[in-house]
């Protein structure tokens, strides 16, 4: 099932348009191993153990500056001859992650996740009673979400954080593959809520979303299949790059986010914009992937510190 | 009384959440008799207050506090403007306060929260009229060019108390806050400049150092709420759905009365209540100074 429809709201400076193309909701496992894509997954995990900081503030735009125009007029460079990208990582290092569990009091559950810039706070309230009579389903538990982000998150001030059709794009997007791992025939006629508030915004936002709400479901308790992780990949001056952030992504070049069930080794997300030649799309595919595990290895990191953390303030 | 076993305990605690979910008032009355509350605060203290600057890297200023539970995130985006005509060298502060679903189970996407526009007026009143700001600092080229300072204050825990964490957190985000440097451009428009084009640039930036506003009389201020005889001071959620009628008070540093807020609730106060919530509010000013200025001590240090 593909859909491809030019794409006019995006985060970026309007100087392009460029088509997406939808997989959703697809699941297949990693069967066929071809060699060079197993190449790049030993690339990618000798040095994805290997984060790296952040560089220049990518908010402090000076006014003359050559992002908005066609990226064909001006030849930028992304990765330099030395292999190193405009924040200094190499091709196949994400930013650096960080996350918290528990931070709003009042919630079921709810968690801080970072990744370099992107900063994102999700909470989750749930199972509780359906508010809306006429939506509850007598034999499963009914998913809300709601993604929307702070005025303040972007380089220029967002005059509509919330009713946009970006917003709403991603709210779906983020529900169907949280629903997809939550075991919601366990609890018929309720709901679960999560809603989503992107605090700062510097690329791959909607993949900080996924974490994020991975771990607040994970807080609340809610029974799921497996945990869901993220990430993007993208492919700009013929190299392959792990984990975009704003200034990559908006430079016109394909952008691959991927989110996996790491335990069951399935994809539950697959999206992707602009045009990519099918090897090469394997090989970012794959990369991406790998990035989704790094991520899961963190995740699971943290609840287990979590949980001890549970246990011995309950004196076990 | 023997000694407590584990499920002894455990039934007592059950016994007593449910009391407290079926007969809250009486539940607290019962701890108010005693002159303390189930948190075991005093009846005159607040909870314990935390602010951080420089919460949000891609806005101007900011600062995260945090009263209790409650948590506000504050942060301050200019951008330039063309002054009106009545006040030519005058720049714009706009004030808003938005209160996310995550923030309390009461608030849902379709419907919401009462109290975000009633504290969002509020804090856009108390603000402008507590003089805090001078707008002539905000003018850049006298008829031409202004700042528009857009706040934005986003609720991520809604615990009680939510007009004066905001408060706090606006404060502590303006005295964060750093006005870009900017030049004119040959056409006669503003332009921003960023750190790398500072030294490289022909064009004089209009205004050379990265200038701080100057804050005088920093508006502080505390809710409380009256029930029969007790004065609560900073309640949490719970304790403001049971027992209604609020009292807020504004002091600036120079403990000069900015503004009396009491809409309407069931209990009738004498003036005597209202100069003791007014006593309790002075001490919380000279707490809430010392916490703001230790955040922008800290901040200088790094």
């Amino acid at each position: 099932m593909m859909q491809v429809r030019p794409n006019l709201d995006y985060e970026g400076p309007k100087s392009h348009q460029h088509h997406r193309a939808f997989v959703f909701g697809f699941e297949y496992g990693f069967l066929k191993e071809k060699l060079d894509q197993k190449e790049a997954a030993k690339r990618a995990n000798e040095q994805l153990g290997f984060v790296f900081d952040i560089g220049p503030n990518p908010w402090s735009k000076p006014a003359t500056s050559s992002f908005g125009c066609k990226p064909s007029l001006v030849k930028m460079e992304y990765v330099s001859p030395e292999g190193l990208r405009l924040d200094g990582r190499r091709p196949m290092e994400m930013r650096q992650i960080r996350a918290e569990i528990g931070t709003v009091a009042r919630a079921d559950g709810s968690a801080v996740f970072e990744m370099g810039n992107t900063k994102v706070i999700a909470a989750v309230y749930g199972p509780r009673e359906v508010q809306n009579r006429s939506q509850q389903i007598s034999d499963q538990a009914l998913v809300r979400c709601e993604y929307s982000m702070a005025n303040f998150s972007t380089g220029d001030r967002m005059r509509k954080p919330k009713g946009d059709r970006r917003s709403t794009e991603i709210s779906l997007v983020i529900r169907q593959t949280m629903e997809a791992c939550i075991l919601t025939h366990l609890m018929p006629r309720s709901q679960i809520d999560i809603f989503v508030q992107v605090l700062q915004a510097d690329g791959g936002t909607r993949s900080a979303c996924i974490n994020a709400a991975t771990l607040a479901l994970a807080d609340a308790g809610i029974p799921m299949r497996d945990i869901v992780t993220s990430c993007s990949a993208g492919y700009l001056n013929s190299t392959p790059l792990l984990d975009l952030n704003y200034i990559e992504d908006s430079a016109g070049g394909p952008d691959v986010t991927v989110g996996i069930l790491p335990k069951l080794d399935k994809v539950t997300l697959l999206q992707m914009d602009a045009k990519l030649p099918l090897d090469i799309f394997e090989n970012v595919m794959g990369l991406a992937t790998e990035g989704c595990k790094a991520v899961a290895n963190y995740i699971r990191e943290v609840l287990l510190e979590n949980t001890k953390q549970l246990e011995y303030r309950r004196g076990l | 009384m023997g000694l407590p076993n584990a499920s002894g305990d455990l039934s007592t605690e059950v016994e007593v959440d449910a009391f407290r979910r079926l007969f809250p008032l009486r539940f607290y009355e019962k701890h108010l008799s005693e002159s303390i509350r189930p948190d075991a605060r005093p009846l005159g203290r607040a909870r314990d207050t935390t602010i951080a600057l420089g919460a949000v890297a891609s806005a101007n200023g900011s600062a995260l506090a945090k009263i209790g539970s409650t948590t506000m995130l504050a942060a301050i985006k200019m951008e330039v403007m063309t002054p009106s005509t009545e006040t030519p060298d005058e720049g714009c502060v706009a004030i808003d306060f938005h209160m996310p679903p995550i923030c309390s189970p009461i608030v849902r996407p379709g419907r919401p929260a009462e109290a975000a526009p009633v504290v969002s007026k509020q804090l856009s009143d108390t603000i402008l009229s507590s003089g805090m700001i001078s707008l002539k600092e905000l003018c850049l080229v006298s008829g031409k060019a202004a700042w528009m300072a857009y706040l934005d204050i986003y609720c991520l825990d809604a615990d009680g108390a939510l007009f004066d964490t905001a408060l706090l957190s606006a404060v502590a985000a303006f005295s964060h806050l750093e006005i870009p440097v900017v030049s004119l451009n040959d056409d006669g428009k503003i332009v921003l400049l960023s750190e790398e084009q500072e030294g490289m640039s022909e064009r004089e930036p209009v205004n050379r150092e990265k200038r701080k506003l100057t804050l005088c009389s920093i508006p502080f201020s505390l809710t409380c709420i009256l029930h029969k005889n007790y004065i609560l001071a900073d309640p949490t959620a719970e304790e403001e759905s049971i027992m209604e009628t609020l009292v807020t008070i504004v002091l600036d540093s120079s403990s000069q009365l900015v503004s009396l807020y009491k809409p309407g609730g069931p209990v009738l106060a004498y003036t005597s209540a209202i100069q003791d919530c007014i006593a309790i509010t002075r001490q919380r000013v000279k707490e809430l100074q010392k916490i703001l200025e230790e955040a922008i001590s800290v901040m200088e240090v790094d």
